[in-house]
């Protein structure tokens, strides 16, 4: 999943962009994205895409990763570019680049940017009740998608998705689902449980040093 | 594609800033609600809900290069005002990763929590009406992705609508060259720009979205309706926890 290896590169790297200040990254990050936004020249958009991806190897990220891992918006923008065709084929790159250019830069802040520092960062701004439901969402991610690769398997082991057989592959990704969200909210309950037991108040105390420039 | 990913830098800047000021207005109503129940085991529910959604909507399914949302599944259980909340973080999360713009996370959580909220009261007054789940199920997602994707659909409309001239206000511009480096414009000089240019085609687009969505309606319909029933026979009254 990209979230599990964006949180590996972000957690992993030690390069400049890596201990820049999250705060400040994020401002960044949507300056950025204001920039492309408003710009409607595809040069200017090329330039700012030739900045993201050389921060990227600055960065020493996994550049084609990193790359393919953006691309995926495009097919939602494809479906706008095409219809936007009437417009002439600039209008159709400036469409595609600049999608190509907002998830470059979000996947750039992700892949540099621990989530837990994120979330922290954005505590300033969204209320904190908010900013924990953020925190336990990322954390059921991970327990849920280590949950959810045993399920996989088993429903490979099964005959996996198979369009010769589109009844029983759908009856068997239901009851994975099925099974997932029955595992999903048992857990949450004994998470619930654990959490009232160390006396939880409805937030979550998170270490702000760690997102800082000496976090290591 | 249930309902549509929308990109950022495609719609107008007043349109994505107005999905955000809903959003915060949707949160706000039901603000006294998640004060009362924010020491209950709802906040890992909502938590372990939003992670489901997130796995699900990360997977594609190969040979149809489509993923499931399980929005209804999620709103039929958490109940409106949590779902609205859960949507708005699923969104935030999967603009992490491209997975539809960060601008226009308002809009897309409109979308999705139309359908989990629409696919809970559907679900809700089907179950009393049919007397199997799994038909309560399918005929309620597919009903609410429907109406979800026609609202994806109005949203798109209205941001490619030239509002100016369809009410008969502002004043139009005569086309100019410019022959500055950067060119920056303002909602109102967009607008009036357009109209010197072919407008974007609705018709082109209503058709693409309807052709691919209508496949993933009946995909995403039987899924739920598989879910519904595997937790109704594994786990009784989980669907009337609400």
């Amino acid at each position: 999943m990209d979230l599990a290896y964006l949180d590996y590169l972000a957690t992993g790297g030690k390069s400049f962009l890596h201990r820049f200040p999250a705060g400040l990254k994020i401002i960044l990050a949507l300056t950025l994205i204001g920039f492309i936004i408003l710009i409607k020249q595809v040069l200017f958009m090329v330039i700012i895409l030739a900045f993201l991806y050389s921060l990227i190897l600055l960065s020493r990220l996994p550049f084609i990763k990193i790359f393919l891992i953006s691309l995926y918006p495009l097919i939602f923008a494809l479906i706008f570019a095409y219809a936007s065709l009437g417009r002439g084929w600039e209008w159709f790159f400036i469409i595609l680049l600049r999608v190509l250019g907002t998830a470059t830069t979000m996947i750039l802040l992700f892949s540099s940017t621990p989530y837990p520092c994120i979330f922290a960062s954005l505590g300033k701004v969204f209320p904190e009740f908010l900013i924990t439901v953020f925190f336990m969402t990322y954390r059921s991610i991970f327990i849920l998608f280590s949950i959810f690769e045993n399920i996989r398997t088993g429903f490979r082991l099964r005959g996996g998705f198979q369009l010769k057989h589109p009844k029983r592959s759908l009856s068997n990704f239901a009851k994975a689902f099925g099974y997932l969200i029955l595992k999903g909210m048992d857990d949450s309950q004994r998470f619930y449980e654990g959490l009232k037991l160390r006396g939880f108040q409805g937030k979550i105390e998170h270490n702000r040093r760690y997102c800082t420039w000496n976090r290591r | 594609m249930s309902h549509i990913h929308l990109p950022d830098g495609i719609l107008p800047v007043w349109l994505w800033v107005l999905g955000w000021v809903l959003l915060a207005g949707l949160l706000f109503i039901f603000k006294g609600q998640f004060q009362r129940e924010r020491f209950s085991s709802k906040i890992p529910l909502l938590a372990m809900f939003a992670a489901v959604m997130v796995i699900s909507m990360s997977l594609e399914i190969v040979p149809l290069f489509y993923h499931i949302n399980l929005s209804v599944v999620s709103g039929i259980i958490l109940g409106p005002a949590w779902f609205i909340l859960c949507s708005f973080v699923v969104n935030l999360i999967l603009a992490s990763f491209g997975h539809g713009g960060i601008t226009v996370v308002g809009l897309n959580s409109l979308v999705i929590s139309a359908e989990g909220v629409l696919g809970y009261f559907m679900f809700k007054a089907l179950r009393r009406i049919l007397k199997k789940i799994s038909w309560a199920g399918f005929v309620s997602t597919f009903l609410s992705l429907l109406l979800s994707t026609f609202l994806a659909l109005g949203i798109v409309a209205i941001g490619k609508t030239d509002l100016s001239s369809a009410f008969g206000i502002g004043h139009k511009l005569q086309p100019e060259k410019s022959t500055a480096l950067l060119k920056f414009e303002t909602g109102e000089q967009e607008t009036h720009k357009q109209e010197a240019l072919p407008q974007f085609d609705f018709r082109k687009f209503l058709f693409l979205v309807l052709a691919f969505g209508s496949v993933g309606w009946v995909l995403e319909g039987l899924i739920t309706s598989g879910i519904l029933s595997y937790l109704n026979k594994v786990k009784p009254g989980i669907l009337e926890r609400e």
